[in-house]
């Protein structure tokens, strides 16, 4: 089960997300998103703090997000990792391709500075 | 002592959701880490993803036997999709470059090879074989 809560912050779309991504539910989870970035957003912070499961299939719904994003100028972020989310993102070098912050609150720092 | 668990799924992605339900109700019975647990619910779903997506046979069986014993855990899966090595078959990922110039895709049999100690595939009459090892830590 997935679950993706968004609310709006100074043009920055955040969504918690909660359960887990994995092959059978991936589709629900890109939906979610998609639905809710709007062409105005100039950025996107996913908050993983809930998050605790996610394999391949999420890692692939996450990247083509943010290549979306990226053709519009428009950031995708991530936040709140736990330790098991993290080594996924590891392995796979995603940590080096998106900005990983440890709050939700760092990542909006980092929007505005 | 060991405990096994035997799963018969069909190859569709629905069968994911019960493949991980599975698994924690025998993780947490074998008092498996979290991420013991973790690394087996990711492994399992790429490789049956595999099946699902380039198995040719979408529907057929696909059977995945848990051994679980002190030190290590022994995964073994088949299917009887068309002949496919996903260990050798798959290209390498792209795991370095860019947003805009990265590819998508084979990332589940790298994932696989990271998190077990051993994974080795024959290919046995009409069927697929797929063995894992992994140890365990605690």
């Amino acid at each position: 089960m997935v679950n993706v809560t968004t609310e709006r912050i100074d043009g920055v779309l955040s969504a918690d997300v909660e359960g887990r991504i994995d092959g059978s539910n991936v589709v629900q989870f890109e939906e979610a998103v998609r639905t809710a970035i709007e062409d105005s957003d100039r950025a996107v912070i996913m908050d993983f703090e809930k998050l605790v499961y996610i394999s391949s299939a999420g890692l692939r719904a996450i990247l083509l997000t943010a290549k979306s994003l990226q053709n519009r100028d428009a950031k995708l972020l991530l936040c709140s990792l736990s330790d098991r989310i993290r080594e996924v993102f590891e392995i796979s070098g995603f940590d080096k391709i998106l900005p990983i912050h440890a709050t939700k609150a760092d990542a909006l720092d980092s929007l505005n500075n | 002592m060991s405990a096994e668990l035997s799963l018969r799924l069909s190859a569709t992605l629905d069968d994911i959701a019960q493949l991980h339900e599975e698994l924690e109700a025998f993780a947490a019975q074998e008092g498996w880490t979290t991420k013991l647990e973790f690394e087996v619910k990711l492994v399992v779903e790429e490789l049956f993803t595999n099946v699902v997506n380039y198995g040719g046979c979408p529907g057929a069986p696909v059977q995945i036997d848990f051994t679980s014993e002190a030190d290590r855990l022994t995964i073994e899966m088949s299917d009887s999709g068309r002949a496919f090595d996903p260990l050798v078959d798959t290209p390498e990922p792209d795991t370095t470059s860019s947003v805009e110039d990265r590819a998508i895709g084979g990332l589940g049999v790298h994932l696989v090879l990271t998190m077990m100690d051993k994974a080795s595939y024959r290919r046995d009459g009409d069927l697929n074989r797929l063995t894992l090892v992994k140890r365990r830590e605690e």
